[in-house]
Order: C-alpha cells, then structure tokens, then sequence
C-alpha cells in the first residue's frame, strides 16, 4: 500500500469529526466544480496519450496551487482494486474513476477537504468536503483553489454558457453542493416522502450516500442543486444551506414528536435491538450495520443512554464499508470474510465506547 | 392517418404551432416535416433541430436525422453520437451544436444565460467586463439625454442598449 493510502486510513478524514454545524443531521457538506482544458479532448473520447497529456497538466498546476499543499499525488492504475475502492468510500473519487484508471488521477489535499479527480467525465473535478453544514465556507475554499488552478491551465469557458462541460447537466457553473443529511425520524414518522417530493420545487435533487444513482442507505441522503445554470455560485450555495436547514428543523420537529408520543417506545426498540445486534452479531453487512448506526445515532439524539458517541458512530460508518475492513485486515477478503471481521470490529469498537 | 401536406405518407410529426395568435395543428409525414422545417422563411436550422431533437422520442423507426450531418469539426463527434452517450466531446462541441445545444440547456436548467464566475483573466472574462462597462456608459449617456431633452439621442441610445442587452 502506497506510504499516502496507509496515512489516511490512520488518520481521521475531516469530515468524520461531529464538530460542524447542525452535525447532529448534517454529516458533512461537499461542494465540487467541474473544469476542462480549452484544448483537449474530454477524457470520454481522449486516447490515452492525450489523457496523459492532461493528467501531466493538472498534477503540474495542483503542485503550484498553495491551497494543495503537502496534498499527495495518487495515479490511479498504480493502486490496486480494493485501495482505489477504498478513496471511493472516502468519497474522494468516484466509482467511475475506480473503475477504468488508466491515465486517471486523484490529488488529496491536507485532512482530504480539498481534492482534485483527474480524467472523470471532466479535465477536473475539484471538491472540498467537510463536517456538518459548511457549504457558504467550503465554496469560499473551492473557489480560492479553482483560481489558483486557473492560473496555470486554461479552462474552457463560453460568456453567455460559463465553463463548459461534458455533460451538458454541468454547463456553467459546473457546481454542485451538496449535503449528506441523516433523516431517520422523518422516515419512521411517513413524513419523508413528503419532504422529499418538494425538493425539485425548490431546484434540489436527493440522491443516495455515494451520489448519483446509488441506492439509499440507513436514512443518509445527499441533497443538492439540480441545475448550473442561470444562477452565481453564491446564490446556489445560499439556496441548498436555506434549504437544508429547513430540512434540519423538520427532522429535528419529528425526532422531537418521536420522543414524546407512543412512537418512543418503537424507536427505542429499534435503537436497543440494533445495539444487541452490532454488540452481538458474528457476521454482519454492511448494509445491515448501516441501518442500526442510523438507528443508534437517532438514538443519541434522543440521549438515551448508549455506548457510543456521535463521533463513534461516524467513524463507524467510514470503517465498516467494504474495502476500509480489506485494508484494515491487510489483505483481500471475501464477502463472508468480511462480515466476520466486521462484526469483530463492531463489537471491539462497541464495548470500548 | 395520412400526411396532411403530401396525403401520401403515414404522419409521424404532429406538429403544434401559433401563427397569428391562433394554433394550428398538422400532422406531417417524416420528409415533409424536414422539408417544411428546412424552408427558411418558415424557420432556421436551428428550430429545425430543436422541433426535431423534441420530437424524436414520439417518432418510431429511425430517429429524425438533420438534414445534413452535424459533426464537431475539432474532435468529430456527431450529434447522434452526443444523443445516445450524452457527453460531448470537447469544447468546441458547443459552438459546433449551438442551435440544438441552446434548446437543450433551457430543458435542463431553465436558462441558458450563465450568472457564475469565469476563469480569471479569460477572453470571456474580459468581454464580460467590457459588455458590463458598455452597459453603464449607455445607461449614463441614455440618463443625461433624457434630463436634457434630447430626444432623438436618447431614442437612439436605448436601441443600442436593447441590442446589447
């Protein structure tokens, strides 16, 4: 395992730590822009020499640029499967760029809030990702970062569309923030649904915890912008923070009722028969295990007694996905080896607490 | 049903428009379509896409091909092509496809005028600026003709303006 993957995995990324704001729904904020060359090909239709040609660039530029400092500097085809897997879970790269390496590239800036992909769908795609609900300061970041990146490559721009992009859902701004929300009081009151089916209204989309078309996982949502275009940076980034504190305080009404009424008793069921289970089990998924840490985290906000802390939990979360078990174990597992020693984890981590 | 205008064809285009306030509605067959489309008296190439690239999910069959294949001069993708993958292939596809393009982001985002930033220092940033100054020194000049009770000016001057704008 490269010196920087084996770092990370000991340090905590950024955004596990419980000290943002509203961090008792938001886990973390992202806002993430997308950039290509005047000049090249975008990478879907780029031969090989010519994503080298650009990966060569964007590594260049994001040496130069003061916001990356001490970041490291990940080629893609010089990882193997499960540690490429593995910055997929740290929400670093995508499951695309995991999938087909070749001449694709990740940077990781210092506790991983700024990165940079490399031969996505796009030239680049820069992100900056921190704890609870930091959207207007994390654009703030990205923002200084793009310039400095502008000042060594020439991005692709038009007056009337902004920065061009591959797909064209990207055009101008190329921004997308986002929230990861965990709701799991309006989902066991029926109110989600509701709340969900007024997003568009409001030009927002809920996607799943990994982003476009992944499935809904224990209650975590990512909200965010649906379109770039039209709009300044600024004024998107105030939209989706409005927005998702008013989602805030209406998971926070119905933790609040869920507390109160007849439905107590159910959630505090739920809480302690996962807490039996994860304290328990000797072979666990991780979607099962994702389903009681929500229930769990539901259940500290109730402050009912449990051993664990919201920061437990979170790093529950990032250490129990698949290929953070494979590298903690150091080598490759299979699906029931992996189960195994998860349930391990948990109930070592669990006791501890 | 048969072609409205040739009565020799099945229709496959039904097409909706408003001429003189009123609406009308035909149902054309596939080579009267792109050939009514391409008159330009009737509309420019670039409604023709846009009628066609809308419709081509009522049409069975081939899709609707554009009258003469449209392809990005730099990289050689095809505007086909852009439709089955979604993705373009590089920045000049957007003034190669700036017609069909244009329709499309309105679908997508609801406007096609971007209010973002732009790269530092660009061309595009520069011409932003200058359009902005432009802007400012006519609103100023429009102001001071009208206080004066210089007409014709001032007349002159909002036209300029509306241009611009």
């Amino acid at each position: 395992m490269p010196w920087s993957l084996a770092n990370m995995l000991k340090v905590k990324m950024g955004w596990v730590e419980p000290r943002g704001p509203e961090h008792d729904v938001v886990l973390s904020s992202r806002v993430r822009v997308a950039r290509n060359l005047r000049r090249n090909p975008f990478p879907s239709v780029a031969s090989a020499k010519a994503s080298a040609t650009v990966l060569a660039a964007a590594f260049d530029a994001a040496k130069k640029a003061p916001a990356l400092k001490g970041a490291a500097f990940l080629r893609l085809d010089e990882l193997e499967a499960v540690e490429r897997l593995f910055l997929v879970e740290r929400r670093l790269i995508s499951q695309l760029l995991a999938a087909e390496p070749k001449a694709r590239g990740a940077v990781v800036g210092e506790r991983e809030i700024l990165s940079v992909m490399v031969n996505e769908e796009d030239h680049l795609r820069a992100q900056a990702i921190d704890s609870g609900l930091c959207v207007k300061e994390l654009w703030d970041g990205l923002d200084r970062l793009d310039e400095q990146l502008s000042e060594s490559l020439d991005f692709a721009a038009d007056p009337r569309w902004g920065y061009l992009t591959a797909c064209p859902t990207n055009t101008g701004t190329g921004l997308r923030a986002s929230a990861l929300v965990h709701l799991p009081a309006l989902a066991l009151t029926g109110r989600l649904n509701g709340v969900l089916q007024g997003l568009p209204r409001l030009g927002l989309s809920a996607r799943g915890m990994y982003g476009e078309g992944t499935k809904v996982i224990g209650d975590f949502y990512q909200i965010s912008n649906a379109t770039t275009l039209g709009r300044a940076e600024g004024t998107v980034v105030d939209e989706v923070s409005a927005a998702v504190k008013a989602l805030v305080a209406r998971e926070r009404d119905a933790r609040k009722s869920l507390a109160e009424d007849e439905h107590r008793i159910r959630l505090e069921d739920l809480v302690y028969r996962g807490l039996g289970a994860l304290t328990h089990a000797r072979c666990i998924s991780f979607e099962e295990t994702m389903q009681h840490l929500s229930y769990l985290r539901a259940g500290l906000t109730l402050e009912l007694k449990l051993p664990a802390t919201i920061e437990l939990l979170n790093d529950l979360v990032m250490l129990c996905q698949p290929a953070h078990i494979q590298l903690l174990a150091g080598r490759e597992l299979d699906a029931v080896q992996r189960d195994v020693l998860r349930a391990g984890l948990l109930r070592k981590k669990l006791k501890a607490g | 049903m048969l072609c409205s205008d040739c009565q020799t064809r099945e229709a496959q285009v039904f097409l909706k428009q408003i001429v003189n306030s009123q609406v009308t509605q035909r149902a054309l067959c596939q080579e009267c379509a792109q050939r009514l489309g391409a008159a330009p008296a009737a509309s420019p190439d670039a409604l023709l896409m846009q009628v066609l690239a809308g419709l081509e999910s009522l049409l069975t069959g081939a899709p609707a091909e554009p009258r003469r294949p449209v392809q990005c001069p730099t990289c050689g993708l095809r505007y086909a092509k852009f439709q089955e993958t979604g993705r373009l292939g590089c920045a000049d596809c957007y003034e190669a496809f700036r017609g069909p393009l244009t329709d499309l982001l309105r679908r997508v985002h609801g406007s096609d005028q971007h209010r973002g930033k732009l790269p530092k220092g660009s061309r595009e940033a520069k011409e932003r600026l200058q359009r902005g100054e432009e802007l400012g020194r006519l609103e100023r000049a429009l102001k001071a003709a009208i206080e004066a009770e210089r007409f014709e000016e001032a007349a002159a001057l909002r036209d300029k303006l509306q241009k611009l704008q």
